[in-house]
């Protein structure tokens, strides 16, 4: 074994090997050898020498640092960190927290915020302030189409029962009398339709009975959602002079036993658009009475629309809008007539 | 209670791989808490914790993050000698991190080979490797007198 040993030919390394080895060469941990071989590289390549000249100057400047202390002042702050105490108060902070626990906390306080905002919120007025909007921008109410219907007289449809009440116009304080012959939509009255609560036992029969000529009445309530046990009356008059028409008109529903239902007072002026908005509760047996009246100052669309605010019984709900008429519509109108 | 000497192992590596006082102390508290609480459940030696330690948090502490600059209370760190830190900061920016860390293990903390390769999970080779390369980038740093004061 020495024997072949000795007469094993003398290990030679590559330059690359020579420089991979250099750190153990310096550290003096090569066998013997390796560390002849790293020699000889070391005796054919200046590189290599400059780079064990490197490695031995920060070998040394290492140990320049190694011998760095840390002041006793430093190290008595951080036997103080390092206390049971400082350790227990510092795991309860939050960012010590484990992640499962963290995200448990955060959903937790969102949800308690949106809770506490939720229950915070008027939403009582905010109810009533959507639902008032909804109400004066009604389709029904405030579309071109049906303000056309109201103020256009129209050939009336084959509806028998209401063909008959042309002679009931009733004959207003002041205003335009009315010529138009009645107009019933074709969902007006529907006897067999089913009434969406003890309110709608004020059945549409019996208000189309007693209604002027220029009065239209549609019944919405067919077909309403079962959640919508209560009704609403809305109203749509398109008048040029609805300054001095809204007073008298306060006045009389005031007369009749009515008050106002909504935040605004009985004859609110609106100005975009232009018009008076009466938002009000009458006594259910007035209602016929309310119908003349309106009808005396010009046509008037009813909609009987279901609700789901349930009135007391014998009291009804009723939205007027009383909107400002433009000159211009109302010569097309007057035109139309003569024409006819 | 934690050694002295371990614990200022610990704040030594800190202080040299962010160059700022305020930082190496905030982690070496944390290194601290999060060996103790290892402590129990551990097998491998007290130093072989150690440097898994001062891996694990050199990545959570983000600690790779070059320094800008040079942040010691007078007096905080005491040496021998005065040590210029000039290249120490040059070649903490200009090093591969995995090597300047090996490097701080083994030639300023002193921990054997061994020891810093089962703690960095890597060969003993690759400890050796990194270490040579690292002396090297430093003693050209050294050589050239970059960032000696």
């Amino acid at each position: 074994m020495p024997e072949e040993r000795l007469n094993r030919p003398k290990r030679q390394l590559s330059r690359f090997m020579c420089e991979e080895l250099l750190y153990e060469y310096a550290k003096e941990k090569l066998d013997k050898d390796r560390k002849h071989a790293v020699e000889a590289g070391l005796n054919s390549h200046d590189d290599l020498r400059r780079d064990l000249d490197s490695i031995r100057l920060a070998m040394s400047y290492c140990d320049q640092i190694s011998s760095s202390r840390i002041s006793m002042l430093q190290m008595e702050r951080l036997r103080a960190t390092s206390s049971p105490i400082a350790d227990s108060i510092e795991q309860l902070r939050y960012r010590n927290w484990p992640d499962v626990v963290q995200w448990t906390a955060q959903a937790l306080i969102l949800s308690s915020l949106v809770a506490v905002f939720a229950l915070t919120l008027p939403w009582q007025k905010i109810e009533r302030r959507t639902a008032y909007l909804v109400q004066i921008s009604h389709p029904s109410l405030l579309s071109p189409r049906n303000y056309q219907d109201v103020t256009r007289p129209v050939s009336p449809p084959s509806v028998p029962p209401l063909t008959n009440q042309k002679a009931t116009a009733a004959k207003g304080t002041r205003g335009p009398t009315p010529s138009a012959p009645i107009k019933v939509a074709s969902n007006a009255i529907n006897a067999n339709a089913p009434k969406p609560s003890t309110e709608a036992q004020t059945s549409s029969s019996s208000f189309a009975a007693t209604l002027p000529s220029n009065v239209e009445f549609i019944d919405e309530t067919t077909g309403a959602p079962a959640n919508l046990k209560g009704l609403l009356y809305r109203m749509l008059m398109a008048l040029p002079d609805v300054d001095s028409v809204a007073p008298e008109v306060r006045e009389k529903i005031l007369a009749l036993g009515g008050y106002k239902a909504g935040q605004v007072e009985l004859g609110w002026r609106k100005v975009n658009p232009s018009g008076a908005y009466f938002h009000f509760i009458i006594p259910e047996k007035n209602f016929n009475a309310l119908i003349k009246t309106l009808g005396g100052y010009g046509p008037v669309r009813i909609l009987k629309t279901a609700h789901q605010r349930v009135m007391p019984q014998g009291k009804i709900r009723i939205i007027l809008w009383m909107k400002e008429q433009s000159p211009e519509p109302q010569s097309n109108d007057q035109n139309n007539n003569t024409d006819q | 209670m934690l050694a002295d000497a371990l614990l200022e192992k610990i704040a030594l590596f800190y202080y040299l791989v962010f160059l700022d006082e305020t930082k190496a102390m905030l982690a070496t508290s944390r290194t601290m808490r999060s060996y103790r609480q290892g402590q129990k459940k551990r097998g491998s030696s007290e130093n072989t914790a150690i440097v898994r330690q001062l891996e694990k948090q050199f990545k959570k502490t983000k600690a790779s993050t070059k320094p800008s600059s040079l942040s010691f209370t007078a007096g905080a760190l005491v040496t021998a000698d005065e040590v210029d830190w000039g290249p120490w900061f040059e070649f903490r920016k200009t090093a591969d991190d995995r090597e300047f860390r090996t490097v701080v293990y083994s030639a300023i903390l002193k921990f054997s080979d061994q020891v810093i390769a089962d703690g960095m999970k890597v060969p003993i080779g690759t400890v050796r490797y990194r270490v040579g390369r690292g002396l090297r980038v430093l003693g050209h740093v050294l050589q050239a007198g970059v960032g000696h004061a």
